[in-house]
Formats: C-alpha cells, sequence, structure tokens
C-alpha cells in the first residue's frame, strides 16, 4: 500500500510537538508541503524536515513513522482518518482528541494516549502510561468514544472521567482505574491497582484479575453477563483474545461467572464493576 | 413447459411490496432460541391479517452471532416501516425477552433502521443501561435471569410476499410429497422464507366475498370439491393442490426461490399434474411473477428433460 514515511533523523533534546502528524494533517499536501509544516522543538519553532526523512506519498492515508519517538507529543492529535503506523515508543498526547481513523503503535506509548478522544481505533503493542483515554487537565471530561486497545501494561488513571468508548488493558494496571467514569466500557484483563472506579457515576469496568474494591461498591448478584460476550467477541474481531470466547486460546472468560457490584456511593453510583468470580475469590 | 414430465402453466403470481428485517435470536442452548424464534414467528402468516409476516430464515451458527452463541435467524415483515418496528417490539417483548437467557441482534446492514431495542428499553423503567461497540449500541434491560440484551437498531430493507405457486396432482400424498420437496429446496434459499405452516399454505384465498364481514374468501377455482358446483382451474384427474408462498428480501431471491421449490416438485413426477401460480388480477399488489420467466430453461427450450434435471 501507497504510504506516506517519516523517519526520525535526531533524537530531540527537548520534547517535541508535533501535531501536524496524521493523515489529517498532511491531506492534501506534498511531500515538500510536508516537510515545511511547523513543529515546536522546546520552545522552539522548527521545520518538520529538520526531524524526519520524508518519503511518500501521503494521498492513501496512511502514515508511517518511525524511530525512537519517546519525545516525540500529539503524533495523531484530533486525527479523523487515515491510518497512522508509528514503529518505536510515542511520546505523551498520542491520538488526543483523536476523532477516526487508526493509530497503529509497536512500541510503548506515554501518558494521555488517546485523552478525550471521540472516534477511532488506537492499538498500543506495548505499555500505556498514565491517563490513557482519560481528561486533560482542567477538562470534565474523558474519551467520549473509540477504542484504545493496549496489548501491555497501563499506568495509574486509565479511562479517567471517560464518558463513552472503550478501553481495553490486556495487561495490568496501575492505581486510580477508571476513575471518575461517568460512561464507556474499561476491561481490564489483568488486574487492577488501589482505588479502581473511585468516584465512578456510571459505566463499566471489567476485571478478570484482582480488583480491591473500595466499600462505597455494593455487590448485587453473580451471573453470566451477556453483553460481556458481545464484548468478547469484538475484542476478539480486534485481535484481544484474553476474554475470547470459548475454545480460544486463552480460554475464554465469557463463559465465565462474574460478581456485580455497583457504585461509587460517594457519587451518582450508576457505576459497575464486573469482576471474573475465579480470579477473585475474595 | 415441462420438467421432468410435469406440466408448468404460463402464469404469474402477484407479489406485494413489504419492509423488511433479519432478526438474529440467541440463547444459552439452540434449543431455547429455537423456542423463542418458533414463538416470535408464531401467528404471522400474511400481513393483511396477522400485520406481519415470519418465518425462521435457518439456523445462525455460533461463529456468526453477535454474542458467540448458538442462534436463530429470522426474516420479519410488515406492510410499513412504522408497523414492522411497531410489530417488533411487542413481538420481541413478549416472545422473545421472555425465553431465558435470549438475546435479539439485528441481523441487517443498511442505512435504513428502526428503533426496535429503544423502545424496548422502557420495560426497563429507568434500571436498563447501554453499551456502544463499533457505533452499535445494545440495550441492556434487568430481568429476572440476569439481563436482556437487544440491539438498538435494527436494519431494514425492502421486500416482497405473496410470490407463489401452486402444486396440483392426483392425489393429496403426491401433492404434499412433492410440497415437502420444494419447501426444503426453498428454505436452502437465504433472504426468503416461507410463512404458513410448513411451508404449504391448502387455504389460498380470493379477496372478497358474498359474505360483507369476509374481506377475503376460499379460492373456489382450486378447490376440488368444488367442481361441478363452481368454475374450475383444476384438470381432470386432479384431486388436490396446495400452494407455496413466499416472502423474501427482494425480488431476485424470491424469484431464486420459486425457480428451486418448483424444480424440486417436479422431481418426484409420479402424481403430480402440474404447477400453476393464483392471481388476482393485480389487486393484491404490482409485482408480476411469471413462473416460465424465473425457471430460465436453457436456450430456447421449453422442456427440461429428466437427466437435464
Amino acid at each position: 500500500m501507497e504510504s506516506l514515511h517519516l523517519t526520525l533523523k535526531q533524537e530531540p533534546i527537548a520534547p517535541l510537538e508535533a501535531e501536524c502528524i496524521s493523515p489529517t494533517g498532511f491531506l492534501g499536501k506534498s511531500a515538500d508541503q510536508i516537510r515545511r509544516l511547523p513543529l515546536l522543538h522546546g520552545k522552539d519553532r522548527v521545520e518538520l524536515g529538520e526531524f524526519f526523512d520524508v518519503k511518500g506519498d501521503s494521498q492513501a492515508g496512511r502514515v508511517v513513522v518511525e524511530g525512537d519517538l519517546a519525545r516525540v507529543k500529539y503524533l495523531g492529535c484530533a486525527m479523523d482518518r487515515g491510518t497512522l503506523c508509528v514503529k518505536g515508543p510515542a511520546g505523551m498526547h498520542l491520538g488526543e482528541r483523536m476523532a477516526g481513523g487508526t493509530i497503529e503503535v509497536e512500541g510503548d506509548v506515554d501518558d494521555w494516549a488517546g485523552a478525550q478522544m471521540t472516534g477511532g481505533m488506537i492499538r498500543i503493542r506495548g505499555d500505556a502510561g498514565n491517563l490513557a483515554g482519560a481528561t486533560l487537565p482542567g477538562e470534565k471530561q474523558g474519551a467520549s468514544g473509540g477504542c484504545i486497545v493496549i496489548h501491555g501494561d497501563a499506568g495509574n488513571e486509565v479511562g479517567a472521567s471517560m464518558s463513552g468508548g472503550l478501553v481495553v488493558v490486556a495487561g495490568d494496571c496501575s492505581d486510580f482505574a477508571g476513575v471518575g467514569m461517568r460512561g464507556g466500557i474499561l476491561a481490564i484483563l489483568g488486574s487492577a491497582g488501589r482505588r479502581a472506579g473511585a468516584g465512578m457515576a456510571d459505566g463499566v469496568m471489567v476485571c478478570i484479575g484482582d480488583l480491591q474494591l473500595l466499600p462505597t461498591f455494593v455487590y448485587s448478584c453473580t451471573y453470566r453477563p451477556v453483553f460481556l460476550r458481545v464484548l468478547g467477541e469484538h475484542l476478539r474481531r480486534v485481535g484481544v483474545t484474553g476474554m475470547g470466547v470459548g475454545g480460544s486460546t486463552p480460554p475464554g472468560r465469557v463463559d465465565e461467572l462474574y460478581r456485580r457490584y455497583v457504585g461509587d456511593a460517594n457519587d451518582r453510583g450508576k457505576g459497575e464493576i464486573l469482576l471474573c468470580q475465579s480470579e477473585n475469590t475474595a | 413447459m415441462q420438467i421432468n414430465g410435469v406440466r408448468i402453466d404460463d402464469a404469474a403470481s402477484e407479489a406485494y411490496d413489504l419492509v423488511g428485517t433479519r432478526v438474529i435470536i440467541t440463547a444459552d442452548s439452540p434449543e431455547l432460541a429455537c423456542a423463542a424464534a418458533m414463538n416470535f414467528t408464531g401467528y404471522a402468516t400474511a400481513v393483511a391479517a396477522c400485520e406481519c409476516e415470519a418465518g425462521i430464515e435457518g439456523p445462525a451458527l455460533n461463529t456468526t452471532t453477535p454474542d458467540g452463541r448458538p442462534g436463530v435467524a429470522v426474516l420479519f415483515f410488515a406492510s410499513t416501516q412504522e408497523n414492522l418496528e411497531a410489530q417488533l417490539v411487542a413481538r420481541i417483548q413478549q416472545s422473545v425477552m421472555s425465553c431465558p437467557t435470549s438475546a435479539c441482534y439485528s441481523g441487517l446492514a443498511s442505512e435504513t433502521q428502526i428503533a426496535v431495542g429503544t423502545g424496548l428499553r422502557l420495560f426497563g423503567d429507568g434500571w436498563q443501561s447501554d453499551i456502544v461497540l463499533e457505533g452499535k449500541r445494545y440495550w441492556r434491560i434487568p430481568v429476572m435471569d440476569g439481563e436482556f440484551v437487544v440491539e438498538a437498531a435494527f436494519g431494514c430493507a425492502a421486500g416482497v410476499g405473496g410470490a407463489n405457486f401452486v402444486i396440483f396432482g392426483e392425489a393429496l400424498d403426491a401433492v404434499l410429497a412433492a410440497g415437502h420437496d420444494a419447501v426444503e429446496a426453498v428454505a436452502g434459499v437465504p433472504g426468503v422464507i416461507l410463512p404458513y405452516p410448513s411451508g404449504m399454505l391448502r387455504s389460498g384465498f380470493r379477496l372478497g366475498s358474498r359474505y360483507k364481514s369476509a374481506p377475503v374468501s376460499t379460492y373456489a377455482p382450486l378447490c376440488p370439491t368444488l367442481r361441478g358446483r363452481s368454475e374450475s382451474s383444476l384438470p381432470d384427474g386432479v384431486h388436490a393442490a396446495v400452494q407455496v408462498v413466499v416472502s423474501g428480501l427482494g425480488i431476485d431471491c424470491v424469484g431464486d426461490a420459486l425457480r428451486a421449490g418448483i424444480r424440486a416438485a417436479c422431481r418426484r413426477r409420479d402424481g403430480v399434474a402440474g404447477i400453476t401460480a393464483a392471481s388476482h388480477g393485480g389487486k393484491v399488489g404490482p409485482h408480476k411473477v411469471e413462473l416460465h420467466e424465473v425457471l430460465q430453461l436453457p436456450g430456447d427450450s421449453d422442456t427440461l428433460s429428466e437427466e437435464e434435471f
């Protein structure tokens, strides 16, 4: 497939803010025009061509960025179409306020991945930092749509204040997962840290591994939620097998019993935490 | 025209416009899914009498259902989009939601959608909740075995109903055997249903009656017991007839179904005298399905021999 290739020439010594690097930002631009797009290196305004080799054509809507991009921020920010492939680690604010398209990252990603996203899909093959799919400082609402799949672990406050969409963490989460959730689904296939679901007003958190519940969550029942099967089928289609249907590898989790808790009673209390019975025996 | 020695009349059946959807009903076991589907499609033979037409299209494999459980695909038709929505909401509530472990999803991708789950959610009395996956909203309605999950919007598309052919023969046994073969063949065609019990209709009708309160009445020309008292369309020696009525998602698949059904009905020619179609002078619907046209015999031939068959 025809695509535009950006290769990092030199590692930035300060954070490089590259909001324009996305299929949306490159739409209708030639390679020369793309090389002249402005980036912010620390406090200095620089041209994209100073840090990246640019080859190929962006018309097909596929952009590939290669290199150690751990200090490159805002990759795929506000993108609404196309595919962005990041081959290497990515910096903060990847896919922030994203509305459509797909971001594939073959590495770890720093904080605020997919923060306040409204649509599209982010797949992170490595670990994610803090606040994936969460809200930005000073804002009230986190992700309201789209899907974030983290194949590794996630940091603190994953899905904080999210109001819609789906965040899947195939590994473990640190503290305050789903804090202040207003909607959407946060699926943790590993374990969650302390105070998961604190201030949860609505939405669903599913946890396969250990989760220390706050006392402000109330037990409802133990059952097999049918909607988890729909979720499991969806996850299977997006390449996450840890919750797949029976017969998949690892064994499907959707056939198991789940303990349902509602809360947080300190807030509206319409949130829901589903704990896999076989993994949470406490 | 003849197929395997069975006469095919140069006749056409009428078909009327419908609006339809495909409903996927799943449950923990195939038996429960089937029980819900059977109840859901009960008393749904003709829109004129039942407000809807419905039938089981076939099993939905657990690899294809949205929740990975065994299921049944049902085609459901009504005369208008509004009627379709109202009938679906009422029937899913009474016949599917009531069945333990069941769930209900749209099985038709279409830009035209009706708010089925959105209507059903009110049963939750404020306790319902929803999830959105891949742009599709699913309502979760609390019920006594957990939750009933139903997709919010169902895709709908234009359909046709009433297309038919009539098998007539020397004895009822032969006609029924040919009818069963036809029904089996039609069941293998995707996008169509046979809304009548066993797929066959013996009470073919005409519009109108000598009684003011009866909108339809028996189709006398095809009733063997009325031969001698009323004008009969049945040839001499014919003592029974059954009609196979097909509804489907478009005139093309209905044509495919009629072709498959007629050819199957001609397989065992013993006792089958011929195939015709019931027509109502254009009063039932705007579509005409010509039997000779749908059969598409090769070249200019008007006969399909046993070998070709």
